[in-house]
């Protein structure tokens, strides 16, 4: 129950922030940079532009509820263009009766950015860029009787009329009004589409649809379906590895813990638990993976250049482009397991039920991995679950620096491309695997454990 | 007191100690130790002091004007300056040294001695200048989260569950007050906020400050209202309950507890690339959920103690307990979380700047070098000195960290 409130305000906060993006995901549909409407028919452009944030939903207003000042108005989102949409946003905070705005906004947005005569004028597209007027309400005014003067006769009457209503506006400026509160409630909004889907192509999450990503206009599916399994895999190599090395040395280093040359592995385990990983990729890509030194395995990428021929994914070729990459991601959980299990087993070897096991003659290594591992070992489970969240923001770092296509890679590069509906989709896949992981963890308790009794969930 | 608290210690806590404050040293004064003004320049019998009355161009009593950095001044003949030890700034490229320089090649007459990147900065210079961010980051969020994690954490554990009682209209109108505290606060200042980010790093935080202030005067002045209204006798405000503030945070702390942190700072920082400051706010507002709960562990012990029942019968205020006797009493273990919360802190930023996300270009970071390093393997140097950098800073960190937690007794039995 807890953690799906995670997900769900950790999803209502992605869709929020992918509101502040300076990246517009219309443009990386449409494979074009941040330059807007400058170059070619702008009028066509805007069409287009109009036609797609429509079809994929990125028009409607973010969440259901909104609580805004009483001079923001319900349907602001009528303004097509986001960064123009975030400025007007912020004049009604400032205290513009937004009713008397919208209306100029939007035919500001028809008459002077998208005409496909202004757009043609050099003139006033540098103005355009002088100005700053997707950033400053306040130049709007300067700007307009600025190009009021280069304008032909067609659209002066209309810019005239813009500042006309610029003026309206200044006039009715509230002092008072924007610290009024109000709460608008919007049952259509690309949460409510994301969660449910809107009737026609999109299916919503609730079918296991996460939508369409920007990046190549195919399903979120595709591209997960490409990289969760490089990255599961990794994950359970490390955490395989890490448990297997760990709770070994752990029993070990615990059993003799009054030998002094525990003390120098100790040491060891700390500088490991300390040394950050990204620097110990590097260092092994340094000396490792590098003909100036030791060249054993190849620097990165998950299989050699020619197999990428027959398939994609991992095959036994990649198995030595696995081990920097899983030795990166294991050693820290390894450290952190072998000081617990250490721990553990120092507790657990001044105990009585030891001392008893010893008074009845059993033998050492019985008593080792028999009677103390057993107790010991409980905790590891919980530690393991918890882990796993960790292993996959690890795996961010670790896979960029290795060039491996998994999830943290497929993450970083939908944030920069602002793809909300991957990201979103990576978080909740992430959570409903770290809920997993919990579950396990619970089940394997009652195994393990005979005292434990599963009631209820 | 200090000088013998140092002799009794360890020498490998004494050596983080001191490790940390010479680096905290080195951060504060690091425009003073590697920058390409000069401190003191003597022309014609004139003296000036450019890097300490920050002037950029320099009028020469012969009226021609010179730039006051290390490329201009040495052209002019006769004058005679004084530079900082590392005459180098750290975004400034030198063209003789551009192409990885070795450590110890020589631009002009000043020397590289961490050699180069690949644009011609000098390592030492963007090291010196690095140390500040680390610093930074790692102090000033852990601070932010003590003092939330202190509060909270002492709060939670102090009431309890059952501590405040309140009749259940007020408990409706505290519950309500979230909604006009919340919009008051944070809803119309956003823009306030976001314009404060854009001018500068410090305001921007006195603005945050400011917002956190209303969000808990507009809560405080609801519940004086509510106790206003109760007290007029007409107005029933039904049964009596107690306030659950212990489950109220427990469950706060549960929910940042499941955030994914560091893959919400990777993508919070590559979709609004925010600046340091905003990242340290970010870092402190999820980490004091340790602190918290370390704190509301020693203050429920404390609670049962006898000097706590002492004043409560000398009939002192719950805000003059909590902080001038309990607080002060449950400290330790939160600081020892503070401790390794600094580490991470640290570590969260240098690999995000390491990612190239997050840090906007003009700052310069410890991640930053270790990432020109990543790109041209040769340069060891540029691996060695950022990434030997952090590793013995979390080292030290961690050192004091786990002799605190040794010497704290309640910690220990706690983790």
């Amino acid at each position: 129950m807890q953690s799906l409130l995670v997900v769900v305000l950790l999803t209502i906060i992605t869709f929020s922030l992918s509101l502040n993006s300076p990246t517009d995901p219309v443009d990386v549909w449409l494979g074009r940079g941040d330059d807007i409407g400058t170059k070619g028919n702008a009028e066509q452009q805007w069409q287009q532009k109009k036609r797609i944030r429509q079809q994929l939903g990125y028009n409607l207003p973010v969440f259901y509820l909104q609580l805004c000042p009483a001079t923001f108005p319900a349907n602001y989102y009528l303004i097509n263009d986001p960064s123009l949409r975030s400025l007007f946003k912020e004049a009604c905070y400032d205290g513009f009766s937004g009713r008397v705005l919208l209306p100029y906004f939007r035919q500001f947005e028809e008459q002077v950015l998208y005409n496909k005569n202004l757009a043609q004028n050099r003139e006033i597209q540098i103005a355009i860029q002088q100005f700053g007027i997707y950033k400053k309400f306040t130049e709007h005014e300067a700007f307009l009787t600025h190009i009021e003067k280069l304008v032909g006769e067609e659209e002066k009457t209309g810019i005239h009329n813009l500042i006309e209503m610029l003026h309206t506006a200044y006039m009715q400026k509230s002092r008072w009004k924007q610290f009024v509160p109000t709460l608008h409630f919007y049952p259509n909004n690309q949460y409510h589409i994301w969660l449910f889907g809107n009737g026609n192509e999109r299916k919503g999450i609730i079918r296991g649809d996460f939508g369409l990503s920007v990046q190549n206009k195919k399903t979120v599916w595709s591209r997960i379906a490409k990289a969760l399994p490089v990255t599961l895999l990794l994950s359970a190599l490390s955490i395989g590895i890490s448990l297997l090395l760990g709770i070994i040395s752990g029993l070990v280093l615990g059993y003799f813990q009054h030998k002094s040359w525990t003390s120098i592995f100790n040491s060891f385990l700390f500088l490991l638990y300390t040394i950050p990983s990204f620097w110990l990729a590097t260092l092994l890509l340094v000396y490792f993976a590098n003909p100036q030194y030791f060249n054993w395995f190849p620097p990165g990428g998950l299989r050699p250049a020619n197999d990428y021929l027959h398939s994609n994914g991992i095959g036994w070729s990649s198995v030595p482009f696995l081990v920097l990459p899983v030795l990166t991601l294991a050693y820290h959980s390894y450290a952190v397991l072998t000081r617990m299990v250490r721990k553990g087993t120092e507790e657990a070897m001044d105990s009585l039920y030891i001392f008893s096991a010893r008074a009845r003659g059993l033998s050492e290594p019985r008593i080792l991995f028999k009677h103390a591992a057993r107790n010991v070992l409980l905790p590891v489970i919980t530690v393991t679950a918890s882990i796993l969240p960790a292993l996959f923001s690890g795996s961010v770092v670790v896979e960029t620096i290795f060039a491996i296509p998994g999830m943290g890679q497929e993450l970083l590069k939908a944030s920069l491309k602002n793809d909300i509906n991957v990201v979103m989709a990576i978080f909740t896949i992430s959570a409903v695997l770290s809920v997993l992981g919990y579950l396990i963890s619970d089940i394997l308790y009652t195994v393990f454990d005979p005292r434990i009794k599963l009631h209820r969930l | 007191m200090i000088k013998r608290l140092l002799r009794t210690t360890p020498l490998g806590f004494r050596l983080s100690v001191y490790f940390v404050f010479s680096l905290i040293i080195v951060a504060l004064c690091a425009p003073y130790l590697a920058n390409d003004v000069p401190y003191y320049i003597r022309y014609n019998n004139h003296k000036y002091y450019p890097l300490f009355s920050g002037q950029k161009v320099l009028v020469l009593d012969n009226g021609t004007k010179v730039s006051c950095d290390y490329k201009n001044l040495a052209a002019v003949e006769g004058l005679y300056a004084l530079y900082p030890p590392v005459p180098f700034s750290p975004l400034k490229t030198h063209i003789g040294s551009a192409d990885y320089k070795m450590p110890g090649s020589q631009n002009g007459e000043r020397t590289h001695w961490l050699g180069t990147n690949q644009l011609g900065e000098d390592t030492l210079a963007r090291m010196i200048h690095g140390t500040r961010v680390s610093i930074q980051v790692g102090l000033i969020s852990m601070l932010i989260a003590l003092v939330l994690g202190l509060v909270l954490g002492s709060l939670a554990g102090y009431f309890g569950n059952q501590g405040i009682t309140m009749q259940r209209l007020h408990f409706l109108l505290l519950l309500m007050s979230i909604i006009p505290a919340y919009f008051y606060a944070f809803v119309i200042r956003k823009y306030v906020i976001k314009r404060a980010f854009e001018q500068s790093n410090e305001l921007a935080l006195v603005q945050v400050f400011i917002s956190l202030l209303v969000f808990v005067l507009i809560i405080l002045l609801f519940w004086w209202l509510g106790k206003l209204l109760l007290s007029i006798k007409k107005i029933k405000g039904g049964k009596l309950m107690h306030l659950p503030l212990d489950n109220m945070i427990g469950r706060l702390v549960e929910f940042v507890d499941g955030l994914p942190v560091l893959v919400l700072l990777i993508v919070v920082s590559v979709i609004i690339k925010p600046g340091i400051y905003l990242l340290i706010l970010l870092i402190g507002f999820t980490a004091w959920i340790s602190i918290a709960r370390y704190t509301r562990a020693e203050v429920l012990k404390i609670r049962r103690s006898d000097y706590m029942h002492a004043c409560k019968l000398m009939g002192m205020s719950h805000w003059r307990i909590i902080f001038n006797h309990l607080l002060p009493n449950a400290m330790g273990p939160a600081l020892v979380a503070f401790t390794f919360g600094v580490a991470s802190a640290i570590l969260a930023e240098s690999s995000l700047s390491f990612l190239g996300i997050g840090i906007p270009d003009d700052v310069v970071t410890w991640g930053k070098v270790l990432a020109d390093g990543r790109d041209h393997f040769k340069a060891w140097w540029l691996v060695w000195s950022p990434g030997l950098a952090i590793f013995l800073l979390l080292l030290a960190v961690n050192t004091i960290g786990q002799y605190l937690r040794k010497n704290t007794h309640s910690a220990e039995t706690l983790r």
